[in-house]
């Protein structure tokens, strides 16, 4: 645990100077939002539980906000990306699994756990949205990786290319189910599969456009994210958002 | 936009990285520091165990 804080302090020192006014940083796991804890990060195995905030705040007497790294997405494009001017949005970020954060009436709703916008751990068929709908798809379903089914695709193997298109179809069937639950107007994409939308796009708006409520259909906006360093400015969004 | 400014510090899965942000963006210096050398300790440890096991 202490190599890793060592390295956040060092890199806080780095860039602290008397006019920082506040930190926020996003983690790759569970957050207890309100006391700043952070349980079971992936890939630190000895950060079990970890008061971050509190040890922050100690050390350089500023306010520290900690939450998730997808929620830091979605805040990162709020205020500095696609997000621009939203009141509403669903920042979607589909790599090797599906992670979300929600932004409503311009505020992140985390929920209390900062468990809410786990949409890719709801069941599906006979697993969950993210084991169909992520880049998690090629290895489960074909054994392969996502990086070589995307080189293949740009090199315009058809085969790799109607992989795409079958991911496209479940990747569809979630944001069916995002519609259903949560009526965003936009959804914004980041991860590392978005880089591949031209090749699962089609399958994915085919199944989108079989949502029963149709008139909600033309307000809803799909964008890719554009954005460098979203992970950066979305945690320094937290503090914005406490505001 | 809010004028001031903020640390914001994203632990990612192989590196942390960090930046001076106001509303405008990323006003000041990156960095990039890997964070992953207790990481790779245990994966040497893993390493280092299975043969024995």
């Amino acid at each position: 645990m202490d190599e890793v804080l060592q390295d956040i302090f060092d890199i806080t020192g780095l860039l602290m100077n008397g006019s920082v006014a506040g930190i926020g940083i996003g983690v790759p796991s569970v957050v207890d939002v309100e006391k700043g804890i952070v349980y079971d990060v992936q890939y630190i195995p000895s950060w079990k539980e970890v008061p971050l905030k509190e040890i922050m705040e100690e050390r350089y007497g500023i306010p520290v906000f900690v939450n998730n790294d997808a929620n830091c997405f979605a805040l990162g494009e709020f205020y500095f990306g696609k997000g621009i001017g939203a009141d509403h949005m669903i920042g979607l970020t589909i790599g090797t699994g599906i992670g979300a954060g929600i932004i409503i009436n311009r505020r992140l709703y985390a929920g209390p756990n900062c468990g809410a916008g786990e949409f890719g751990m709801v069941d599906y068929l006979d697993r969950c949205y993210e084991y169909y709908g992520s880049g998690q798809f090629f290895q489960n379903v074909y054994q392969t990786d996502g990086q070589t089914v995307f080189e293949r695709a740009k090199a315009g193997d058809v085969q790799a290319q109607q992989w795409y298109a079958e991911m496209g179809t479940h990747l569809g069937n979630a944001i069916k189910m995002i519609l259903y639950t949560y009526d965003p107007p936009l959804i914004v994409f980041g991860g590392s599969v978005r880089h591949a939308y031209p090749y699962f796009q089609h399958t994915m708006w085919e199944r989108i456009n079989s949502f029963a409520f149709s008139k909600s259909l033309p307000r809803l906006r799909i964008e890719l994210s554009e954005l460098h360093n979203s992970g950066i400015l979305g945690a320094a969004g937290l503090y914005y958002n406490a505001l | 936009m809010n004028p001031k400014v903020i640390i914001g510090i994203d632990l990612g899965a192989t590196n942390i990285r960090g930046g001076l942000v106001t509303g405008e963006g990323i006003t000041g210096t990156q960095q990039g520091l890997y964070a992953v050398k207790e990481l790779w300790t245990k994966f040497y440890r893993i390493y280092l165990i299975l043969p024995v096991c």
